[in-house]
């Protein structure tokens, strides 16, 4: 009698939710949203079919409507099999949506239970669409801009982010957010091309190039990788940071003036010149600390005429200041002095002399 | 009052399971949003304040079951004699009903908006409860294995947390008490009710052990929960930004979103059904303490009015759909559960010390 009580429950209980089946559903790994006339917005996502003999399709559908919503419900209406969207992956901006609605995209993303919050939002140069209709690597589009982002973050120049960061960054008072942007090179390839800074609204307003980007994830992030050529006297040394730091502090008040103390270690990966003598790396050390200071220093001077502060100068000062007055800070900011020490550590040089 | 065989009792060291396993409900996966909103990234002095008010309650509710065999129906009876305190006790009927409601209806939910939100409420509740009655049916023991087992299996979870430590910023807590007294005590009084729970010992308590030598494990009980929300409420704060905080409802599980393993993407999902073994206890308590407060009070057979409960409570959740109406349950919960905790318990303790002392002199 038990026993078949038991396979009643069975029967009742399998009904009670719906089931997907792997190879019946469509899997959303990507979506892009593009500018389309009348204030619409043109989305596109992007479907990774897994075929029998272990490739992976890229198939990408578009729509143009009101809101970045309606685009799935809209896209389920054309489409023979469900579409899921649990292991979203990335989502392409394009420059244009980047200076107007992104953070009212960003809603649905963040408000949606089924996501991941280590989705990366990166910003396109030129058309979202075009960047996902690529052909990249063999695991799919999406899989591989975000494998490029996540070993450049790790191993190169780019601060780390993805949609947790973002929005942290965005809502933490006296701080403002960052993106990458890439860039579509041809058909099979893709470029991370800058960083893109949005002010405290959420829209896009600066770019921080390649060249500067080595300075900017050194004032945002903790730093590991990527490295620079430092040139002395018709010498030349490529630096590779592996490890650094940064410590903002308030170093003088009425009127307010800030210090930034980056630490960085790192190891000589190529030489040119004569020969590499300890006091040569230590000259080597002063200089890569002195155009760090000096590219640092622009670049939050840059940050200050566009009132953005991406590095945190005022989430830091509120940090080592009872009751803060975040109204004062966005007056005092502009003017605001900040010194910038760099202390340069480089701990080997390699394996010959 | 008939005396109760040694073999329905339950061992003292199992108290610490059952307060923990109280403490920590559906109120756990919510609580840093109210007390954020409060006071800021300072609410974790909250935390530490409302661990030792938790303490000084437990302090008391040990000292009023003193007396051999005393209970809450006992108590109530010796303070407001046999009418009123069926009354009380009655009330208090009421109070766990309402609780082991709300445990169910926001576990409910919890699992429409984070796994299905086709579920059909009704047909959930229904087979969880036949799981509620097996345990019940069993006796305090099988609720005293069930609360062990409910802190122990989804204590791994603690080191999943870790996964987040590289996406955290510690000195988000600096300054240090930059909110105002006014703010942290509105904090604490948002911590102290979702601490409740603890307060069921004054029902089962006679089926303790050698009742006083619990007195070490309730209160280790309590450090342990205190410790736990500490815990999350340290990395939660260094994870999110004070507005995130504001608008996450679930914060607890929202962390664990970022959680990525090479064999699981995604571990909220591990984390929402994990705490179904964490409240299976949590209702499972609420439910022998009402039915056994009714035994004592009206005398039904513990076995009918278990059955009579749930079946009121079963009609009840489908009726609650919106996720405004949890939320007011939810808040009615807190006040009540304030009041009982932090006014009755106190002042049921002077009445009672009173009433005692009285009756030496006589």
């Amino acid at each position: 009698m038990k026993k078949y009580i038991l396979l009643f429950l069975c029967l009742i209980l399998s009904g009670c939710v719906n089931k997907s089946i792997i190879d019946e559903v469509d899997i959303e790994r990507g979506v892009g949203y593009d500018e389309a006339s009348d204030n619409k917005i043109r989305g596109t996502i992007l479907l990774s079919k897994y075929n029998e003999d272990g490739t992976t399709e890229n198939v990408t559908m578009t729509v143009v409507d009101e809101t970045s919503v309606n685009i799935l419900s809209r896209l389920q209406r054309q489409s023979d099999s469900t579409i899921v969207y649990g292991s979203l992956k990335l989502v392409i901006f394009s420059e244009a949506i980047a200076k107007k609605d992104l953070i009212e995209i960003s809603d649905a993303f963040v408000r949606d239970a089924r996501l991941g919050s280590r989705m990366y939002f990166v910003i396109s140069e030129g058309s979202a669409q075009k960047v996902l209709k690529g052909e990249y690597g063999d695991h799919g589009n999406a899989t591989f801009i975000s494998d490029a982002l996540d070993h450049n973050i790790k191993h190169g120049d780019v601060p780390k982010t993805n949609l947790h960061l973002f929005v942290y960054d965005y809502t933490q008072k006296g701080r403002t957010a960052y993106l990458p942007i890439i860039k579509k090179l041809n058909q099979q390839r893709i470029d991370i091309s800058a960083i893109g800074l949005l002010d405290r609204q959420g829209h896009l307003v600066d770019k921080v190039s390649v060249k500067d980007m080595f300075y900017l994830k050194l004032l945002v992030d903790k730093y590991s990788g990527g490295s620079q050529v430092v040139k002395l006297d018709g010498d030349r040394a490529t630096i590779r940071s592996i490890h650094s730091k940064n410590k903002i502090k308030i170093s003088k008040r009425n009127p307010l003036e800030m210090s930034i103390n980056i630490k960085v270690e790192g190891i000589i990966q190529e030489y040119r010149g004569k020969k590499l003598t300890q006091k040569k790396i230590e000259q080597f050390e002063k200089k890569f600390a002195e155009e760090i200071n000096q590219n640092t220093t622009k670049l939050i001077k840059r940050f200050q005429q566009l009132g953005i502060d991406p590095a945190g100068l005022g989430h830091n000062a509120k940090q080592q200041t009872r009751n803060f007055d975040f109204k004062k800070w966005d007056d005092e900011y502009k003017d605001l002095t900040v010194h910038v020490k760099t202390d340069v550590t480089i701990l080997e040089s390699g394996v010959v002399q | 009052m008939q005396s109760i065989e040694a073999q329905r009792k339950i061992e003292p060291f199992i108290v610490f399971f059952v307060i923990a396993s109280t403490q920590i409900g559906s109120g756990f996966l919510v609580f840093q949003r109210t007390v954020a909103k409060s006071a800021g990234y300072d609410a974790w002095i909250a935390v530490i304040i409302a661990g030792i008010m938790t303490h000084i309650v437990m302090f008391l509710i040990y000292k009023m079951l003193k007396e051999e065999g005393a209970d809450l129906a006992s108590i109530h009876q010796q303070v407001f004699g046999k009418w009123l305190g069926g009354l009380f006790n009655l009330l208090f009927v009421g109070y766990f009903c309402y609780g082991l409601l709300t445990v169910t209806r926001t576990y409910i939910e919890l699992v429409q908006v984070w796994m299905f939100p086709d579920l059909n409420v009704f047909l959930f509740t229904l087979f969880f409860f036949v799981l509620v009655f097996y345990a019940v049916n069993s006796g305090l023991r099988v609720i005293g294995g069930l609360s062990f087992f409910s802190i122990v299996l989804p204590l791994y979870l603690i080191f999943i947390f870790l996964f987040i430590l590289p996406y955290t910023d510690f000195r988000n807590f600096f300054p240090i008490y930059d909110h105002s007294i006014k703010e942290i005590l509105q904090a604490t009084k948002d911590l102290t009710v979702v601490m409740i729970g603890y307060e069921i010992i004054l029902v089962f308590y006679p089926f303790i052990k050698n009742g006083q030598q619990s007195k070490k494990w309730a209160h280790f009980g309590l450090l342990f929960t205190t410790l736990i929300y500490l815990y999350t409420t340290v990395l939660s704060f260094a994870f999110f930004s004070e507005e995130q905080l504001k608008e996450t409802i679930w914060p607890t599980l929202s962390m664990l979103k970022i959680v990525e393993l090479p064999f699981i993407e995604r571990f909220e999902y591990i984390g929402v059904i994990n705490w179904n073994i964490i409240i299976i206890p949590n209702v499972c308590i609420y439910l022998w303490c009402a039915s056994r407060l009714l035994k004592r009070t009206v005398k039904i057979q513990q076995r009918k009015s278990v059955v009579g409960l749930l079946f009121i409570i079963l009609l009840i959740i489908p009726q609650l759909e919106t996720r405004y109406q949890v939320d007011k349950l939810d808040d009615y919960f807190s006040d009540i559960g304030f009041i009982i905790n932090y006014l009755y318990i106190p002042l049921l303790f002077v009445l009672l010390s009173i009433v005692r002392k009285v009756k030496k002199r006589q």
